[in-house]
């Protein structure tokens, strides 16, 4: 139950929310950088901790409803309190998160224990006053958006008009407005009136950071269509059609599952996406639909692994992928705890490993190397030795710092670049 | 909907917070990566520990849903959590743990003909449909991509039979598929082998036997259709809002359950042609496909052990211990005439080794 599910910053970078497999969501802040030591930036610290979702149970058709979080997406800050949306298979959530450090004293018709005062024995009347207390912070859920989805939500993103956001399942996408919690428009519905010919799922979607009415999803057959709601009420129709030819020399029985979407980012400068497969990472221009513009290999060597990982389930595992703030560096998960960062413009990539058996706190990471064949050297790992149930499904990179957050099962690891 | 509980401000930073218990590292720990203003990297040539293997992944008592996602997959599924090399004994105890070695024998070695892969493959994929369908909330994505993946084959499977026929008599290998790589010259000598041995014993009678190689197949493939078919639509009604009716037409061809059974044991036969030949001994040639429409399937193939593709070969039976939905109970009516042959089997592993065994022989052709 202690299992990581989801990792997002807020827009400033100052809260990291973590969802996990019980439900929980936990915040942590980062500390005010002080001026007595320099050398010690910002740490981030537990902030809050609330139970977004309990396990329920839908007794119409006697199934489970698994309260683990599956996305939690921040909404831009408008006051003084925080805003999130965290989902689980069937109900997303928006959460408030504010402080409270006063606290009015001096109530006229309760004593200071709450208790009612007899009102004949009162005599003078004053006016409370705000004293202040010890921070609390409160998490509050100010709405529920249930019963839209049939099927597992996998995505949730925020409109970057503010006033909506997507829930996307594995068929249909629907669109909110978070004042409404009764209704929701359903944008797209790729659900065939024939189950039976059913041969593609979506896997994840998200709106254009800019422009509130283009969004993208990905589907299960290696496909990203982009939609522009201003065509039509259903967006069944895509605007563009991004796919890349298969290449003829890598096919294998496994092709195809190998080429499901697991994960799609826009960048944020809103020119490129970035999706994730099961062996690479793609970079697209928005522009050009044929292919991508950049592929990088996450792991190839586990291409000759197919079928053993196909027995034991992990070719299904989903990996997501992040962009750093200035869009040159992208980072995804892999296995043995691994976590490997490409950089768009050197063209140079490293693997860092996240375990605390091999990194001191303030130790900079060794890069680490997985050897395919042949003689291995003193620091690789063999492919035969890595740990399949480690891996790393989920990292987040801060928003302007080179800060990441790196969930490897159950611990997250933060990591700071190193500035001499 | 109350007030969330608050916890965990500021202020209490002194108690332990939830986290810090289950080891979190915070902050503090800090790297290096390639980057215009960075230092570079260095491959560091220090000595660092590779972590040990792990003990073995306990296993677990039920399937549940935890099979399908999370880190608890692999772990649930098999022991196959780290890459069997080759020369690893393990005990043949499960049949999981022999598909295990099946799929490492399917990476590591390059010899392996390409039908037997082929074969591989489509059974872990049945297999797993199979697992998929006992719970309660199969996963549609998995099911759509493993179905997918069954359709590919069996495509496959069906273009190359469709050339058969033509090439046999030559002795000449049809084609390779589309999956280059492969080693052709490993195909030319098992697929005749299997095959040729059979058109040089009857070859008068060719004609014959063609019709009923290709019933076979075009039997085994719209029950194999039906077969994905049944699964989707089952996953359509177990997750939709939809009145079961309109799901599960009166009009259907077949019913789900059996013929998928049936159709697991006919890809096994396609292999074994002798046998085969003794299962469809009774029918008439003529048109086998409209003939199996017309009948009840589970009449059929009563005395068809199905043993080693029942799916309850790991678990007990389908009686599943919620409160049945339309679709589990119209199993639950089919399934029973399809197991009365196998009622008696003894632990399923056994006689599954030994078969598997057997048609690796024959595939083979040692």
């Amino acid at each position: 139950a202690d299992i990581i599910s989801t990792v997002e910053f807020n827009h400033t970078g100052e809260l990291l929310a973590t969802g996990d497999k019980g439900g929980r969501v936990v915040i942590f802040q980062r500390e005010q950088e002080s001026k007595n030591q320099p050398h010690r930036r910002g740490e981030y610290n537990v902030y809050s901790t609330f139970q977004s979702h309990e396990p329920e149970f839908d007794y119409l058709k006697s199934l489970e409803i698994e309260e683990k979080i599956n996305k939690i997406r921040w909404l831009p800050q408008q006051n003084a309190a925080y805003f999130l949306l965290s989902t689980n298979d069937k109900t997303v959530k928006l959460w408030k998160v504010s402080e409270r450090d006063k606290r009015p004293e001096g109530y006229n018709l309760k004593d200071e224990d709450g208790r009612l005062r007899d009102p004949s024995m009162i005599t003078m009347l004053r006016v409370p006053v705000l004293r202040p207390m010890d921070l609390m912070v409160e998490a509050t859920p100010r709405r529920v958006f249930a019963n839209a989805h049939t099927y597992h939500i996998n995505s949730i993103s925020v409109n970057s008009d503010y006033e909506t956001y997507m829930s996307a399942d594995d068929l249909r996408i629907n669109l909110w407005n978070f004042e409404i919690t009764n209704q929701s428009f359903n944008i797209v519905d790729i659900k065939p009136a024939n189950m039976e010919e059913l041969t593609e799922v979506i896997t994840a979607a998200e709106f254009h950071p800019h422009h509130c009415n283009t969004f993208v999803y990905s589907s299960s057959k290696g496909t990203i269509r982009l939609c522009d709601m201003r065509a039509s009420a259903l967006c069944d129709r895509h605007s563009k059609f991004f796919e890349e030819p298969e290449d003829p020399s890598n096919r294998s029985f496994f092709s195809e599952i190998i080429s499901s979407i697991s994960d799609v980012k826009f960048s944020h400068s809103g020119r490129y996406i970035m999706t994730r497969d099961y062996l690479t990472v793609k970079v697209w221009d928005l522009n050009m639909e044929n292919r991508p513009i950049e592929t990088y290999q996450v792991h190839d060597y586990l291409r000759s692994k197919l079928c053993s990982l196909y027995e034991n389930d992990c070719i299904f595992d989903k990996f997501e992928c992040v962009w750093n703030g200035s869009d040159s560096v992208i980072m995804t998960g892999s296995y043995n705890n691994f976590f490997r960062m490409f950089d768009r413009n050197t063209k140079r990539d490293v693997t860092l490993e996240a375990s605390r058996e091999n990194s001191k706190p303030r130790a900079i990471l060794k890069p680490r190397k997985v050897c395919v064949g042949g003689k291995r050297r003193k620091d690789e790992i063999s492919v035969d030795s890595l740990d399949f149930s480690k891996k790393i499904l989920h990292t987040a990179w801060h928003p302007s710092e080179n800060i990441i957050a790196v969930a490897a099962t159950n611990n997250l690891y933060i990591f700071q670049d190193k500035v001499n | 909907m109350g007030a969330g509980p608050a916890a965990g401000g500021r202020g209490a930073r002194s108690s332990p917070s939830p986290w810090a218990g289950r080891g979190v590292a915070c902050g503090g720990e800090e790297l290096r990566w390639p980057g215009p203003g960075g230092g570079g990297s260095r491959l560091l040539l220090e000595g660092v520990r590779v972590p040990a293997p792990l003990r073995e992944p306990a296993r677990p008592a039920g399937e549940g849903r935890a099979a399908c996602e999370g880190a608890g997959g692999p772990l649930a599924r098999s022991s196959s959590r780290f890459m069997l090399g080759r020369g690893l004994k393990r005990k043949l105890s499960d049949y999981e743990e022999n598909m295990a070695g099946l799929s490492s024998a399917f990476d590591s070695s390059r010899n392996l003909p390409y039908p037997l892969k082929r074969q591989l493959v489509l059974n872990m994929c049945l297999t797993k449909l199979q697992t998929y369908k006992m719970l309660v909330e199969p996963n549609l994505h998995r099911s759509v991509l493993i179905a997918n993946t069954v359709r590919q084959i069996q495509e496959e499977m069906r273009q190359e039979s469709s050339q058969q026929p033509i090439n046999v008599c030559n002795g000449i290998a049809p084609n390779p598929p589309s999956y280059p790589g492969i080693d052709s010259s490993g195909i030319s000598l098992h697929l005749p082998s299997g095959s040729s041995q059979q058109e040089s014993n009857c070859c008068n009678s060719w004609s014959a036997e063609g019709p009923i190689e290709n019933s076979l197949l075009m039997v085994s493939d719209d029950d194999m259709s039906s077969a994905i078919s049944s699964i989707l639509k089952d996953l359509d009604f177990m997750e939709d809002i939809s009145p079961p009716t309109s799901l599960v037409p009166a009009g259907d061809d077949e019913p789900p359950k059996s013929p998928e059974n049936t159709c697991l044991k006919l890809e096994d036969d396609r292999q074994d042609l002798k046998g085969a030949e003794c299962v469809f001994g009774s029918f008439e040639i003529s048109n086998s496909t409209s003939y199996l429409k017309d009948l009840a399937i589970d009449d059929i193939f009563e005395d068809i052990d199905t043993s080693m593709y029942d799916s309850d070969f790991c678990s007990p039976p389908l009686m599943a211990p919620r409160p049945p939905s339309a679709a589990t109970e119209e199993t639950l009516k089919t399934f029973p005439s399809c197991n009365s042959s196998s009622t008696n089997n003894i632990p399923i592993c056994r006689t599954d080794l030994s078969e598997l065994d057997h048609i690796m022989e024959i595939l083979v052709g040692s």
